[in-house]
């Protein structure tokens, strides 16, 4: 076993330290701190502006941090990207596609872009294109896709390189029930292999059925951070707290007063 | 003022409708357009005045009516190249349909606003070329020249629904999308056409040149198709007040205006809108290809190649924008077979034209990036694909202007030697500048590429000129001026350099594209 091998197995999947992010003077992220195991389903909630899209951005080596780091099974996106980047997919809540472009031949080149063989992607694009749905439309533009299909391909673009870690960042947006159940379904059996998932919702049925531990960031800090019963411990020690309270109940307390 | 535009009205309406098509031409900066315009507008007066002086303004002579008619009919080919285009635009694109039919206003009053704002965008740019005409003229004692404004009206009104008539057919039968392809492509072909036939002097022979002049001198006698007097020439003769043929164009542009928007706004609610949606969509599941992928082991470049060429291939509106400029190199091929004492003109011109395609192309592959998350988290090097959709963009330029190569290595081993080394210089300056000045753009927006930055646009031409100087200089060795090679290789330089200074800070903050 090599030394990279051996440090991707004891590192946590994704491992925040002192982030910071400021855009002019305002803080996006601030001094975020935050530890995901392998194999977890985590979801990062937080109200609209809380910093939760800059966070995932910045783990996806898309924006630059101003002070602190993140690290993919031990490899550091600022520095050790491209190691990095091979373990990870990134979803982001719109994704943008390429319109004169057929669903095979996107993920044809999504695939080239991860080194992915063509012998062994072509299969994997085959089956995640029917298990999505997208199959009748293999010989259509992209272009020509509703936002819900679309959300589905991009989807498949993130898995076709099989990841260890998926940042999903509203991976629901668009979709219809049946859609929205297809893909919580493919994020379950994701985390079942021992892939990780690290996803934002304001879908907060999605999170309190799905995910095994909640943070909750705002104004660009975690302010909360555990399992849901840990989190409904907590909120019940806030003042004017709910008993058997629902991860609604919780979030609205935590947030309404910033912890 | 307040009463003409009261809410719910007509006139309510189509100031909205003109609203939003003079802000998609001006954008945001009004004022300069505005005081350009109103400039330009005055200039116009004055020649106008010009123009008029010492002329009859009713009994024009033969050969005024004939090149001033042509002239009126090379303006209503242009309108209606642009009318297809905004009736595209207006009718399918913007999307603000079913908010206007969901309100309470008469569907048929909006529909024919619609087309009232087609009209007054195709019109407005001639509307204010001729007017100052009129203006003149009737200070000059040719009242007659009044006939100019309903002369006007009526042609963009009849330009605006035979527009609208034929996108409309073309959705139906084509459905939306491919029927704005072949709008595109109509109007690419238009401006095409026009600047052949401005270039027919250089490309055709002497011979041919007499034959079409004599041709055409005998259609213009009495009694020939376009004699003076002819039908041909009413549009013109309208603008001079003559009163058949100014009844002619107004009768036939606003009832043609009005019969066509009767008949079509009812199956356009009723059915063409239906196909926007429905077209795209269409499913045909036993022809789902067998799935096959590249090898991408040894393959990242062809990979990366392939997709830009697809993407620019597939897009027919930014092969045409792009092409067009192809366009121009023709009658400078056509100089330099007919005559190789031009090669020296020739070469830098080409040079030019090479650098200005490369630096389009190369803003297609590089800025224009549709997906730049994705390419941003690909554990890929940013620079090597960046250099590889360079490569992607210039590849296509290498091979247009190859034919001039290989005609130079035929004549002069030393000029084919200067276009290769200019060539190859100008075209991955262009690239260089793409890449070290990272900017996001948008492909279906090229046209408004060169509103972004001033100063590097600046040194992106400075760099094209630079090419296009020293290989004139260099092809004029052993000319004691050869040393002024030097100085456009000089300014040359300042692409790259400019676009690395100007780009350093967008390089810092981790511009993604």
């Amino acid at each position: 076993m090599d030394h990279q091998t051996a440090a991707r197995i004891i590192s946590p999947a994704l491992e925040i330290k002192g982030l910071i992010k400021h855009f002019g003077g305002k803080y996006a992220v601030d001094n975020l701190d935050l530890t995901i195991p392998q194999g977890e389903f985590h979801a990062l909630l937080g109200p609209n502006g809380a910093g939760k899209t800059t966070t995932l951005r910045i783990v996806a080596g898309l924006l630059k941090a101003d002070a602190g780091s993140a690290a993919i099974l031990g490899h550091n996106i600022a520095t050790d990207a491209i190691a990095a980047k091979r373990l990870l997919a990134f979803l982001p809540d719109d994704p943008l596609l390429y319109g004169k472009l057929k669903p095979l031949e996107y993920l044809e080149f999504v695939a080239g872009l991860w080194s992915i063989d063509g012998d062994t992607a072509a299969p994997r694009a085959e089956e995640l294109l029917k298990w999505l749905d997208l199959w009748n439309n293999t010989n259509e533009l992209i272009e020509g896709f509703s936002r819900g299909m679309r959300q589905k391909l991009a989807l498949a673009g993130a898995l076709i390189h099989d990841p260890h870690v998926l940042i999903l960042d509203e991976p629901l947006t668009g979709l219809d029930a049946a859609a929205a159940r297809q893909v919580k379904d493919l994020l379950i059996e994701r985390v079942k292999k021992g892939n990780t998932i690290v996803l934002t919702t304001h879908i907060l049925e999605m999170a309190e059925r799905l995910a095994e531990r909640i943070s909750i960031i705002q104004k660009g800090r975690i302010i909360a951070q555990g399992s849901l019963d840990e989190l409904r411990a907590l909120a019940a020690s806030q003042p004017g707290a709910i008993a058997g309270a629902t991860l609604e109940d919780v979030f609205l307390g935590l947030t309404a007063n910033g912890a | 003022m307040k009463s003409v535009f009261k809410v719910g009205t007509w006139p309510w309406l189509l100031r909205h409708e003109v609203r939003l098509q003079w802000r998609a031409v001006s954008g945001t900066r009004l004022w300069v357009v505005g005081i350009f315009g109103a400039l330009i507008w005055l200039g116009l007066h004055a020649t106008a005045w010009l123009l008029l002086q010492g002329h009859d303004a009713v009994l024009m002579p033969p050969k005024v009516i004939i090149i001033f008619g042509a002239l009126t009919w090379l303006i209503i080919t242009l309108m209606f190249s642009q009318a297809i285009m905004l009736s595209v635009t207006a009718l399918f694109d913007r999307g603000d349909f079913d908010l206007l039919l969901a309100s309470p206003l008469n569907t048929r009053t909006v529909f024919t606003v619609r087309g009232m704002g087609i009209a007054v965008s195709c019109v407005m740019l001639y509307f204010l070329l001729v007017t100052p005409f009129a203006h003149v003229g009737v200070f000059m004692g040719h009242a007659n020249l009044l006939a100019i404004y309903p002369a006007i009206i009526s042609i963009g009104l009849l330009v605006a629904s035979v527009g609208m008539l034929l996108t409309l057919t073309l959705v139906r039968l084509l459905g939306a999308r491919r029927a704005r392809v072949v709008a595109q492509l109509f109007g690419a072909v238009v401006g095409a056409v026009m600047f052949m036939l401005s270039q027919v002097q250089n490309m055709l022979e002497h011979q041919t040149r007499d034959q079409i002049a004599a041709l055409m001198k005998d259609a213009a006698e009495p009694g020939g198709v376009l004699a003076p007097d002819s039908m041909v020439w009413f549009p013109f003769r309208a603008f001079t007040g003559e009163p058949i043929a100014l009844l002619t164009v107004v009768t036939l542009g606003v009832g043609g205006f009005f019969l066509v928007v009767n008949l079509t706004y009812k199956r356009f609610l009723s059915g063409t809108q239906e196909s926007v949606t429905g077209s795209a969509n269409k499913v045909n599941p036993s022809s789902a290809p067998e799935v096959r992928f590249q090898n991408t082991r040894g393959g990242f470049i062809g990979i990366v190649l392939k997709k830009e060429w697809r993407l620019i291939w597939r897009d027919p509106q930014l092969i045409a924008q792009t092409f067009l400029q192809m366009l121009y190199l023709l009658p400078v091929v056509f100089l330099v077979f007919r005559n190789s004492e031009a090669v020296s003109y020739v070469v830098p011109g080409a040079i030019l034209l090479a650098a200005t395609l490369a630096g389009s192309f190369a803003w297609i592959t590089v800025a224009a990036e549709d997906a730049p998350e994705l390419i941003g988290t690909a554990p890929v090097s940013l620079t090597r694909i960046r250099w590889l959709k360079v490569l992607a963009a210039l590849i296509p330029v290498w091979i247009m202007v190859s034919p001039i190569l290989f005609f130079l290595l035929t004549k002069n081993l030393w000029w084919a030697t200067v276009f290769l080394f200019c060539l190859a210089g100008s075209t991955v300056s262009a690239g260089m500048i793409q890449i070290w000045y990272p900017r996001a753009g948008d492909r279906k927006n090229m046209k408004k590429r060169a509103q972004g930055s001033m100063l590097i646009n600046t040194v992106e031409s400075f760099c094209a000129f630079g090419w296009s100087g020293a290989a004139y200089a260099l092809m004029q060795i052993p000319s004691p001026w050869a040393w002024l090679a030097l100085v456009g290789l000089g300014f040359a330089a300042l692409g790259p350099a400019g676009a690395w200074v100007l780009g350093k800070s967008r390089r810092e903050q981790g511009v993604l594209v």
